[in-house]
């Protein structure tokens, strides 16, 4: 199975049918689902219906938070959702939720399960409140928030987007001389994982000065070779392209499951004990072969030195491994304590809604994120990026268009199922400052959902923000928004 | 996608043979290759005509018109450079190619392809739903999800006439070169060739003849200035939710021989006559055009109601964009 934000994590009814087919033939199949296929049957994220109640007093603090939610998950699944109240209100609220099955596709894990639909609903009610109390919806969340990391990324948000200059005081009014309505919009976002228990790491040190590591989790894009060759040259003191890192055999030592960002924070705290592990092997050979009496050999900035001040160029040590490399294997998960169990992210967006087509405009995206330790920028960079477009694909183009006569998906292809194109990407600015909650040796936490979680309600609450007009569906597709424009007669003098 | 015969046709006679033997024509492939992928197209033999000579260029025919190849690819209709001497008259023809599709398709697709690509309804593309339009009974837009279905033109089947140049062709009152069966040869006014969905087969929104080959479009020069407008959902690789394509005078000041045509609003490029009336002689304002547009009388279903409005905004802001290019040709 291919594709962790596919909605591949686990077999579904396609892996079924394959292996079924393999029993009966008695060989191995290859099956290849088409769009057509795979739009119909092979799973998606879910839909939901959520009736969101929140209270305040007149002054802007919030008092309260329910809700009552359906999932739509097809045949299987769980079309659950989970959003940002908690972090506003203390609530004995413990939500109403029920799943209604259909004969659909399933529902499947896709990137951030629960959540980008969650936070749409979930933000979207706080921005809310705070027009309703009369606030501006950065002040009412800074008043209203409990954690410091929220507080200070929205800071740090609204100075990256320009937000005191850029807001819209006057939602609804065009700018001058234009049809053209402008707004920013903010969305908070946080999840849970620090790692998977089962999983180990093999590291071995090679006679010609290279060091093999292997796993046999997959790198499904997300950087997992990188960010575990930078931790072992680290550890080890070495260049990282000595450094070779093998991952995906069966054969090799257990790894993560592609899903929950978990194979970072489990995978690099592995990672670097067995480099230490193996480094120590080859400090013992060394000892051996140099002779005890020149003392403790050490591991310092990619040499090995001795008490007597003798020093080994790291390949020069290498070779004294004569044939026979040195390996090392750990295992193993720690949960240290942080600062906060979760990771915190904060997005802001800045766009134009034109007020006669309502068609959306992004201009730029600042997205603040943290993520424990930063291993490698350009990957966690790019990591959070691609969430953000991700997200612009769900609050603006990603549906599919069912038919409830005949329960068939209509947009099977890409003419009609439509993604972000690089014409629909704004300006995307990711910050990664560093909050000290990675649980375990490198500080690491998951990076792969969170990014994608608030973007769809940051746009939304734009959309808000410059046209007045609260968006309560998704995607924000022309029609809905002209619709919305036309029914609070915006713009429009009729 | 079902097996079939390949042949590239050496001449357009060799083309005209192969037809009239059961093949299919084919072109750039751009709606063919969809549709065969779908399954609601099995042909037995593809007739290539992609790289005929005769099928190619653009060229000032004679004073008074401009001739261009059935072959011409969107992306050379994109393409500024090709319109030396008609940069005002054509400037619509031009934004109406540069907004299809991709780069990519632009490439491929011909300019006689999209004139008479096949109808959007998804559907109708969906081999395994039986509607009216491919023979069975019934339209399940009807009840069902409608949203970039016809709102203006349509009697049983909301089909609607996705092809970005059609509308402004019309406009220009192109007409096509034909070669028919019986190596006869023949002239259409393409505002002729769109009586609707045929019967039992809403893929074909044209009435050439069976085995009729498009050879050329020839647009007559008549100073008009022009402008296309479109409302699409993304910027890039999408279908328009609606088109405005006009050619129109300005003559001392007052509107002359406007031609008002709208696209993925109807099963055929749709004639806007009612605002034609309602501009013709008139100083040209803001106002005056929305009127017009308001005159035109749509039947939306049931999640197209946006695309009325949106529909007048762009015939709005097309005859607006004519008349500041037609002011910029009389100074």
């Amino acid at each position: 199975m291919g594709g962790g934000f596919g909605a591949k994590l686990t077999p579904g009814v396609e892996a079924t049918v394959c292996a079924q087919l393999s029993k009966e033939l008695g060989r191995p199949v290859h099956l290849f689902v088409d769009r057509r296929a795979c739009a119909l049957a092979t799973g998606n994220r879910p839909a939901s219906l959520q009736l969101l109640t929140a209270k305040a007093t007149a002054d802007g603090k919030l008092t309260d938070f329910t809700s009552k939610t359906r999932g739509f998950p097809g045949y299987n699944g769980s079309g659950g959702v989970r959003g940002s109240q908690g972090y506003y209100v203390r609530t004995r609220d413990r939500g109403d939720h029920r799943d209604m099955r259909a004969n659909t596709g399933s529902a499947r894990a896709f990137r951030a399960p629960g959540c980008p639909q969650g936070y749409f609903a979930s933000e979207g009610l706080i921005d809310e409140m705070a027009y309703r109390v009369g606030q501006d919806p950065l002040a009412f969340r800074l008043a209203n928030l409990q954690n410091e990391v929220h507080k200070e990324q929205l800071r740090v948000a609204a100075e990256a987007i320009g937000y005191e200059q850029g807001r819209n005081r006057a939602p609804g009014v065009a700018e001058p001389g234009t049809t053209r309505l402008r707004g920013i919009g903010m969305a908070i976002s946080s999840w849970f994982q620090s790692g998977q228990p089962r999983n180990a790491v093999l590291c071995r040190i090679h006679p010609d000065g290279r060091v093999e590591v292997r796993n046999g989790a997959q790198d499904i894009g997300t950087g997992t070779r990188t960010v575990l060759a930078l931790v072992t040259a680290e550890e080890l003191g070495v260049p990282v392209d000595r450094i070779e890192v093998v991952l995906g055999h069966t054969s090799d030592p257990p790894g993560p499951g592609s899903g929950g960002s978990t194979t970072t924070p489990s995978l690099a705290p592995t990672a670097r004990k067995a480099a230490f592990l193996a480094g120590r092997e080859l400090l013992r050979t060394l000892r051996e072969a140099i002779g005890k009496d020149a003392g403790e050999p050490a591991l310092e900035g990619g040499q090995v030195v001795w008490p007597d001040g003798r020093k080994l160029a790291w390949t020069e040590a290498c070779k004294h491994l004569r044939q026979a490399p040195v390996e090392a294997q750990a295992s193993g998960w720690e949960r240290w304590r942080g600062y906060a169990n979760n990771v915190h992210g904060a997005q802001m967006a800045d766009l134009s809604v034109d007020l006669r087509t309502g068609a959306i405009e992004l201009h730029k995206i600042v997205a603040v994120q943290d993520c424990g330790t930063v291993v490698d920028k350009l990957t966690a960079e790019s990591q959070v990026i691609g969430g953000v477009i991700q997200g612009i694909g769900f609050a603006m183009y990603e549906e599919r268009l069912t038919d409830t006569n005949l329960g068939r998906v209509l947009n099977t292809d890409f003419e009609h199922y439509r993604i972000p194109g690089v014409l629909e990407i704004p300006e995307i600015v990711a910050i990664l400052p560093r909050a000290n909650n990675g649980h375990n040796c490198v500080g690491t936490m998951g990076l792969g959902e969170p990014p994608t979680i608030p973007t769809s309600a940051a746009i939304a609450n734009a959309v808000r923000n410059a046209t007045g007009v609260r968006p309560l569906r998704l995607p924000l597709t022309p029609a809905r928004v002209h619709e919305g424009l036309v029914r609070m007669k915006i713009g429009r003098n009729a | 996608m079902n097996r079939f015969a390949y042949a590239a046709a050496a001449s357009l006679e060799d083309a005209a043979r192969k037809l009239a033997e059961g093949g299919t024509l084919k072109a750039g492939g751009v709606d063919l290759l969809g549709r065969i992928k779908r399954g609601t197209l099995a042909p037995s033999l593809l007739v290539d005509v992609d790289r005929l000579e005769p099928l190619t260029g653009f060229r000032d025919d004679d004073d008074r018109s401009w001739l261009l190849g059935a072959n011409v690819r969107l992306a050379d209709l994109a393409d500024a450079g090709l319109y030396e001497g008609a940069r005002r008259e054509l400037a619509g023809l031009r934004e109406a190619a540069a907004g299809a599709a991709t780069p990519q398709v632009r490439n491929r697709a011909t300019l006689a392809g999209n004139l008479l690509q096949s109808g959007r309804c998804w559907y109708l593309h969906d081999a395994e739903v039986a509607c009216a339009g491919k023979g069975g009974e019934g339209c399940p837009a009807l009840e069902g999800r409608n949203e970039q279905h016809a709102i203006l033109g349509w009697t049983d089947c909301p089909v609607t006439m996705g092809s970005n140049l059609a509308p402004m062709l019309c406009a220009l009152d192109a007409v096509l070169g034909l070669r028919l069966p019986g190596d006869q040869v023949g002239l259409k006014r393409l505002r002729e060739v769109y009586p609707g969905p045929a019967k039992g087969d809403a893929f074909r929104l044209h009435a050439l003849p069976d085995g009729a080959i498009v050879e050329s479009v020839r647009i007559p020069r008549t100073g008009a200035s022009t402008a296309h407008v479109e409302v699409r959902h993304k910027r890039s690789y999408d279908w328009a939710l609606t088109i405005a394509s006009v050619a129109l005078r300005l003559e001392g000041g007052r509107i002359a021989a406007p031609s008002c045509w709208l696209g993925s609003v109807a099963p055929r490029p749709w004639h806007a006559k009612a605002a034609e009336e309602a501009v013709a002689g008139k100083e040209p304002s803001r106002g005056l055009f929305e009127e017009a547009a308001a005159a035109i009388v749509c039947r939306p279903l049931s999640e197209g109601a946006y695309k009325v409005d949106m529909t007048r905004h762009a015939l709005v802001e097309a005859l607006l964009l004519a008349c500041d290019r037609a002011r910029e040709a009389g100074r």
